[in-house]
């Protein structure tokens, strides 16, 4: 392989990105760079191009120029087969950009070369895709005397701004479907987290995209993300953030009026009844909060325990939670890295405090870890505040890091009167032996996944979004093919007859 | 510099010196006529409560939920956030990371604005 990942080590530092605009590795117009740093020791991993404003003008135009040119007329089999070749790349790389992931935003190495695989399935469903995108043949009113059919048409550029909480799968989720659909894209990284970007960028080029399909611009959100929301030139933003920023992306939209969806976060309940198998549900719990350090939109940061087993519950939980391996994301044998960057431990920090000052008790971890081979990097302990009453902020406001908040729930309708109470509605949980009792929650539970003993099935083929402040609209599955297409409507008049309604 | 007047039940107690040097900062790079600007205080994905600097435009008048002002800068929440950050007693202060995913326009001068938790009062 060029020179991308693989030929440099994890920790030969720092790499060399530039932006990827119209098919080319070019500097930012400005000449402005920004590092990014690994939150296990804050060393310099990479120096990066700084786009703004004028580098968006230039990937609106090169996507638009795509979009009007090679990409729109390549049959549809052949955008799939490009897709098939990202997939094998992906697939053949998921070691070292799993690597330079872990680098980037901490996550551990054992999960996140697993995601670039996930990415890599992520284009292999939408190059499935790409040749079943179709119209409905129309039933006419008067059959015989016209023919009615739809054109499922792409919406043209697709602007993707992504977070740094999983940067090679977001990028997949805005990329892949929006050239499924034969859109082009624009994808603005978050700042913390864009080598893999800039590698997709890479492999997306010698999978064989035509020049300008895919541009990948990292820059600052008030300046490159910013100029794409407001961009008259841009069909569609798919957007993952905080839902101020999300607010404000759909009072920019309005330029153009183009389509947003937006994935703003959550405080996802994890409901815990009395008949689980405990080890189970303690596993599934850990697994439901702390992946990611935490740091992931659809965590079950609420654990809504049955009051019957709730201190058996506690025990085990606090007691599996400091046990937990932390360490360099790098190794593998870590399952949980450092949080991404000091804005975010200092966030978790004021979280603590807040959840102390309101009365809940701090059962096990709250600061930073003492051993000294993680004193440089912004690692924090698994953290679980049990007596937790839902009106409490550590209850409602999502953390993004390693904290629980316990709270006692009596029975079925308790427990969906706390899980629904919060602004949020991305994701719900519940675990139970009674299968009857399971399918009434999820029936009741506003959220836009609800898992079923388990917790963090997310595959290409099934719809992802929130109800409420959560968002709207979804990524993966068939569902988005609605966000991604506009439709035009066909008549044919079969009449042999001149139909002359001003003939008098 | 003269201490800015705090409503006694305000969530938002006033910015740090270093809240208040940054946002000078953008002030004085901002056009004679710029809309003023105003925080909203964001939640969600990948940020935790944290705030957003905007324009008073992006503001929904009778729906956001007035949480204090200092220096100027009047502080704002979506009414359902408003409901607990209201009970809340913070301080706006400044990190020198200004790698976030945020929108929030003093990012490209040299800080970004974090939440400070005071003890309640």
């Amino acid at each position: 392989m060029s020179a991308s990942a693989e030929a440099q080590s994890a920790h030969e530092t720092p790499r060399r990105y530039q932006l990827f605009i119209d098919g080319k590795f070019v500097d930012s117009r400005s000449g402005k760079t920004f590092e990014s740093i690994s939150p296990h020791d804050q060393s310099v991993v990479a120096v990066v191009a700084e786009g703004d404003k004028a580098d968006i003008e230039a990937a609106v135009a090169a996507a638009r120029g795509a979009f009007e040119g090679p990409w729109a007329s390549m049959p549809p089999g052949e955008r799939a087969k490009i897709l098939l070749r990202m997939a094998d790349l992906l697939d053949a790389r998921a070691m070292a950009l799993g690597q330079l992931e872990s680098l980037d935003m901490g996550g551990p190495v054992l999960m996140t070369s697993g995601m670039v695989n996930l990415a890599a399935e992520v284009f292999r469903y939408w190059a499935g895709v790409a040749t079943k995108i179709h119209g409905i043949t129309s039933a006419p009113m008067r059959p015989g005397e016209y023919l009615g059919y739809t054109l499922r048409e792409p919406v043209g550029v697709v602007g993707g701004i992504t977070p740094w909480n999983g940067p090679m799968i977001m990028a997949a989720w805005k990329t892949a479907p929006a050239l499924a659909c034969g859109n082009t894209v624009v994808l603005k990284p978050a700042e913390h987290t864009p080598m893999t970007a800039m590698e997709l960028a890479r492999i997306g080029a010698e999978a064989g995209l035509p020049e300008g399909v895919l541009n990948v611009v990292p820059g600052f959100g008030p300046t490159a993300g910013a100029a794409l929301a407001q961009h008259p030139g841009v069909d569609k933003i798919a957007f993952t953030g905080e839902h101020v920023t999300g607010r404000l992306i759909v009072q920019m939209s309005v330029s153009n009026l183009k389509t947003v969806t937006l994935e703003l976060g959550g405080k996802s309940p994890h409901i815990i009844f009395d008949d689980v198998d405990l080890e189970t549900a303690v596993a599934n719990a850990l697994y439901g909060l702390y992946t990611n350090t935490g740091q992931i939109c659809s965590a079950g940061t609420r654990l809504l325990v049955q009051e019957s087993i709730y201190d058996r519950f506690v025990e085990r939980f606090v007691e599996r939670s400091q046990k937990i391996a932390i360490g360099d994301p790098c190794d593998f044998s870590t399952r949980m890295g450092p949080l991404v960057s000091e804005e975010q431990l200092r966030k978790v920090q004021r979280y603590v405090e807040i959840g102390k000052k309101e009365g809940a008790t701090l059962r096990c971890g709250g600061g930073q870890p003492k051993d000294p081979a993680l004193a440089k990097g912004f690692y924090f302990e698994p953290t679980v505040f049990t007596e937790v009453d839902n009106k409490m902020q550590i209850a409602q406001e999502e953390i993004f890091g390693p904290v629980a908040s316990v709270i006692k729930f009596t029975d079925e309708d308790d427990a969906v009167r706390i899980g629904n109470d919060v602004i949020y509605g991305l994701a719900a949980g519940v675990q139970t032996k009674d299968l009857k009792r399971a399918h009434r929650l999820v029936k009741r539970l506003q959220a836009g996944t609800v898992w079923i003993n388990t917790w963090h099935m997310i595959e290409p083929n099934s719809p992802f979004g929130g109800y409420k402040l959560s968002g709207y609209g979804r990524e993966n599955g068939l569902a988005m093919v609605e966000h991604l297409t506009k439709l035009k409507q066909v008549w044919v008049d079969l009449n042999d007859f001149t139909m002359d309604f001003f003939a008098m | 510099m003269v201490e800015p007047q705090i409503e006694p039940n305000a969530a938002c107690r006033g910015l740090t010196l270093r809240a208040r040097r940054l946002l000078e900062r953008v002030r004085a790079a901002e056009a004679a006529d710029a809309e003023p600007l105003v925080l909203m205080i964001s939640g969600g994905c990948c940020g935790g409560t944290s705030p957003v600097l905007c324009r008073r435009s992006n503001i929904l008048d009778g729906f956001d939920v007035w949480l204090g002002e200092a220096d100027g800068l009047a502080v704002y929440a979506h009414p359902d956030h408003a409901r607990y950050l209201q009970r809340d007693r913070f301080l706006i202060d400044v990190i020198d990371d200004v790698r976030s995913d945020t929108f929030s326009l003093e990012v490209p001068h040299g800080g970004r604005f974090v939440l400070r938790e005071l003890p309640f009062t």
